[in-house]
């Protein structure tokens, strides 16, 4: 093992973020959270070769870390579905949406009773427990903010930030070929 | 039309004409109109070729419209064709006055005004350009239609940059013989142009890139939704795993699924404790090592007293008791309790500590089987 010059803190706090299959990007609004990033690309070589002893892949990308997995393919198939689920219904909302963009959820409510067509699309969505339009907003936002794809930036207003990390899910997509 | 008539109406009919500028994109019909002005007196306007009438909907003048805009400045517009039609004005009127000497006096306040307009329009239409450019990519939200209108901006862009050329080469040819006619403010007009030249084409530079990376963007962007779109009606209809190739993309699709797991005999719910790192670290700072005290040892004074012998007190005693040094060890009161051996121990102590202060002799004494030298301190041997 290399010199290791990392903050014993710190690569704890990187762990306990990550290891939920969650994201650390770097354009976060939490204070905290851009920090462990920062470090996380201080001492990328460092964290991969410390997190190797206990099994853990983990991997920087351009803006955004996570720990890698190849476990799993029946449910990973599942994210796969609900991330095009996601996608669809947020590139509906705003053809804008992607790394840096901003929404609100009273937006996003304002602009569903405006249009049926998105109204049926959060309708078809799996796994919203809400029994309000709100509330199934909140549900859907909240599923992408567990995975660190998106964070709420304003408490107050209510409005979230698209994160470095849904780079991850664009790139994946774009990969995918669809037979003629 | 005399200009004081045309002022005088448009001074006097000014609400009316305001109303009219400010919905000039949408159709305004005379009922609209009444409360401004009176039928008659609309059609003296409409005589004047202020207004125009269709109908019953009455529109501005193009010319009124056009020159409120420009003199606003907000004519949306690009025209950048203008500037070839004025370049080749410019050029004919510079020939003229080269072969028409008396010209000069009436041609080149026009031909100042002329190379001014074409200063002021490549200006302002690449401010314009700025300022459209950064709108769609911003406001639309249909890509098609958003990369529809960049590339129409591109192509005024190449035609602006194409003008600005023209302007220049405009400007380095005939600036020498429009020299020699030594007309300082139409020298200075020219310089001035060349200097403004010079900056347009530094701000044309990083726009030309900017339509360029937003029309790709857009594009890419065009793409990914399509993609998007395509594979939610395929995996809606069940049809995705066999029209692409997702199942083999799933190994590349590497996110953490589910939580990774520590082993540990600690119970899983401390451990997946948010508070489980300070706790950790608490009950480390407060372990302390386990060290048993030793149970106090009391001394018996009196075994102390009579288990310690003073050799020096014994060696003085020795000095004044004139005897040999075993008989007077054998006979001490003090070493009554002692063994053979521990007076025997004594007695080669002695003899090693104080060996210069006393007499060695050559006979030797028997007792209990072992035989000893007399010894005596030095003077008192008998």
């Amino acid at each position: 093992m290399g010199e290791l010059t990392i903050d014993k803190q710190q690569s704890q706090k990187i762990f306990s973020y990550l290891k939920d299959g969650r994201f650390l990007s770097q354009n976060s609004p939490s204070k905290d959270q851009a920090k462990l990033y920062r470090y996380s690309q201080k001492y990328f070589e460092q964290l991969k070769e410390l997190y190797e002893y206990i099994g853990v892949e983990f991997k920087l990308k351009n803006g955004y870390c996570y720990f890698a997995s190849q476990d799993n393919k029946e449910q990973k198939l599942q994210t796969i579905y609900d991330m095009i689920d996601f996608l669809s219904f947020f590139y509906h909302y705003d053809a804008m949406f992607g790394v840096g963009s901003r929404f609100g959820i009273n937006d996003v409510e304002n602009k569903i009773k405006d249009d049926i067509t998105l109204k049926i699309k959060l309708d078809r969505l799996k796994n919203l427990n809400g029994d309000t339009l709100k509330d199934n907003i909140t549900s859907l936002i909240t599923k992408l903010e567990k995975r660190g794809f998106i964070a709420l930036e304003d408490e107050y207003m209510q409005t979230y930030i698209v994160l470095d990390s849904c780079d991850y899910l664009i790139e994946f997509f774009n990969k995918i070929e669809i037979k003629e | 039309m005399k200009i004081e008539k045309l002022f005088s109406n448009l001074s006097y009919h000014k609400d009316f004409i305001f109303y009219l500028f400010e919905h000039r994109d949408k159709t305004v019909l005379y009922d609209e109109c009444e409360r401004f002005i009176s039928y008659e007196k609309l059609e003296i306007l409409e005589n004047f070729e202020i207004v125009e009438k269709v109908d019953d909907k009455v529109f501005l003048d193009q010319r009124v419209i056009g020159f409120l805009e420009n003199y606003l400045n907000i004519d949306e517009n690009i025209e950048v064709s203008i500037i070839f039609e004025k370049i080749e004005t410019l050029k004919h009127k510079v020939d003229i006055i080269v072969e028409y000497k008396e010209k000069q006096n009436s041609m080149i306040p026009q031909i100042r005004r002329e190379i001014k307009k074409c200063d002021f329009i490549l200006t302002q239409n690449l401010f314009k350009l700025r300022i459209h450019i950064d709108r769609v990519y911003k406001n639309i939200d249909q890509f098609s239609l958003k990369i529809k209108e960049l590339r129409y901006y591109e192509q005024k862009l190449k035609e602006l940059t194409l003008a600005l050329n023209e302007f220049d080469t405009f400007l380095t040819l005939y600036h020498q013989r429009l020299s020699l006619f030594y007309n300082s403010e139409l020298n200075s007009i020219i310089v001035t142009a060349k200097e403004n030249h010079l900056e347009i084409n530094k701000s044309l530079i990083p726009l030309t890139q900017d339509v360029c990376e937003y029309i790709n963007k857009a594009m890419c962007k065009n793409i990914f939704i399509e993609k998007i779109t395509k594979l939610k009606e395929l995996k809606d209809s069940l049809a995705i795993k066999e029209n692409t190739d997702i199942l083999d993309m799933v190994n590349k699709f590497d996110i953490l699924q589910n939580q990774i797991a520590i082993k540990t005999r600690l119970n899983d719910d401390i451990v997946r404790d948010e508070q489980f790192y300070n706790i950790l670290e608490k009950s480390y700072l407060n372990i302390k090592a386990k060290t048993k005290k030793a149970s106090k040892i009391q001394f018996h004074e009196d075994t102390q007293k009579h288990n310690f012998v003073d050799v020096y007190s014994l060696h003085l005693n020795f000095k004044f008791s004139k005897q040999n040094l075993i008989e007077f060890l054998l006979s001490n009161n003090e070493l009554k309790d002692k063994s053979f051996e521990e007076i025997m121990q004594l007695y080669c102590k002695l003899i090693l500590l104080y060996e210069q202060e006393y007499t060695i002799e050559d006979a030797n004494l028997q007792i209990q089987q072992t035989q000893f030298k007399k010894i005596y301190y030095k003077g008192y041997n008998g």
